[in-house]
């Protein structure tokens, strides 16, 4: 358990410290950034027509209500917790490779569905966007990153021959 | 663990976080203020000479400061001292993560580990409301208030580095560890499941 705490701290802190590099900010994280505030207007278009995107901001064009996605709400952080935890946990690379890939995938769905509830709420009620904003959707997108990274678990356990089954966080 | 264990503890957990998130919020007041008080104790301890304590208002504390700062005020530049405000929840809301997850897995005297998970806790909320505080005053204090704290260079990065890993990590993360930490033995039966693909050497 310590060798795998060590790990999975010592790559968040480096994961978490490249991506807050001015450098890696600008030529990833910001057109990341925009390309989710375009896949959700893409996404929501599909049954609301006056959706628009520009940048990191979504507006409704009848509205004028408008939502800039903001470094936390896009997942990127999720997505080094998930990988440090991939990375950290005994497997073959292939595996935390596999993982990594549909991990990400998996938590950007998931923030994609926060990304356009919020932008629905905020029209209703901003008592209720800052409520669900700050402390509800933080933690489901915590749960979400938890889930994915037991589900990979139990993938790899089933990959493991019984002669490898130490149990990695037991001891 | 049944092979939809996984998914049972998901549903648990996330109708436990949606159902305690209400009764904590109007609770929040109470859990702030350990979190608080020791938060403003921690910066008396390593800045005396600037930070005095914390003053409280529901779940917003209020550091009390002798950095001085200029506020334009009626076409006049006045001298006061700094009092940067933090809300506690943006920080406090991973107890009910804790919460959902130790009810959703029910590990044994569950009940205790849900007590110890929330003092646990604590000091990472107060860590958090620290660099919350610092961050104010060494970005928004201008050189008047760099005067006093004599924050510069390296320790501006390292407190830029520390909110934002505190913030956006810490907050969401330290419950999810602490769950792991009280309740080894759900990963374990994961991992010892029965599998058809499990076969011995």
């Amino acid at each position: 358990m310590i060798r795998f705490f060590s790990i999975f701290i010592g790559t968040l802190a480096l994961l978490f410290g490249i991506e807050m590099l001015a450098p890696v900010q600008q030529s990833v994280v910001h057109p990341w950034t925009g390309f989710l505030a375009n896949a959700s207007a893409h996404i929501m278009q599909l049954f609301d027509g006056s959706i628009i995107s520009h940048g990191r901001v979504l507006q409704s064009s009848v509205s004028g209500f408008g939502v800039s996605i903001e470094a936390g709400c896009n997942g990127v952080e999720a997505a080094i917790i998930l990988m440090a935890g991939m990375l950290a946990f005994p497997s073959s690379l292939k595996l935390k490779l596999v993982g990594v890939l549909v991990g990400i995938v998996a938590v950007q769905g998931v923030n994609l569905l926060r990304i356009i509830s919020l932008f629905y709420l905020g029209q209703w009620s901003y008592k209720a966007f800052e409520f669900a904003h700050l402390y509800l959707w933080q933690a489901l997108i915590m749960l979400d990153v938890l889930v994915v990274w037991l589900l990979w678990i139990r993938a790899v356990s089933r990959q493991t021959p019984l002669s490898e089954t130490e149990v990695p966080l037991a001891s | 663990m049944q092979a939809d264990g996984i998914g049972r503890f998901l549903g648990w957990s996330l109708l436990a976080l949606l159902v305690l998130m209400v009764p904590w919020y109007f609770l929040a007041e109470w859990l702030a203020a350990p979190a608080l008080e020791l938060a403003g104790g921690l910066m008396h301890f390593f800045f005396p000479t600037w930070a005095e304590g914390v003053q409280r208002s529901g779940t917003v504390g209020a550091l009390i400061t002798r950095v001085g700062v200029y506020i334009p005020q009626q076409g006049q530049m006045l001298l006061a001292d700094m009092t940067p405000e933090v809300n506690f929840l943006k920080y406090g809301y991973g107890v009910v993560l804790l919460w959902a997850m130790l009810l959703a897995s029910r590990p044994p005297r569950w009940l205790l580990k849900i007590a110890i998970g929330t003092l646990v806790l604590v000091p990472v909320q107060a860590v958090s409301l620290c660099f919350h505080w610092l961050r104010d005053i060494a970005f928004q204090g201008g050189a008047k208030a760099q005067m006093t704290t004599h924050i510069a260079g390296w320790q501006l990065e390292a407190i830029a580095f520390a909110y934002q890993f505190s913030f956006l990590v810490l907050t969401p993360l330290v419950p999810v560890i602490i769950w792991l930490a009280l309740d080894p033995q759900f990963v374990k039966q994961l991992w010892e499941q029965p599998s058809p693909h499990k076969t011995p050497l």
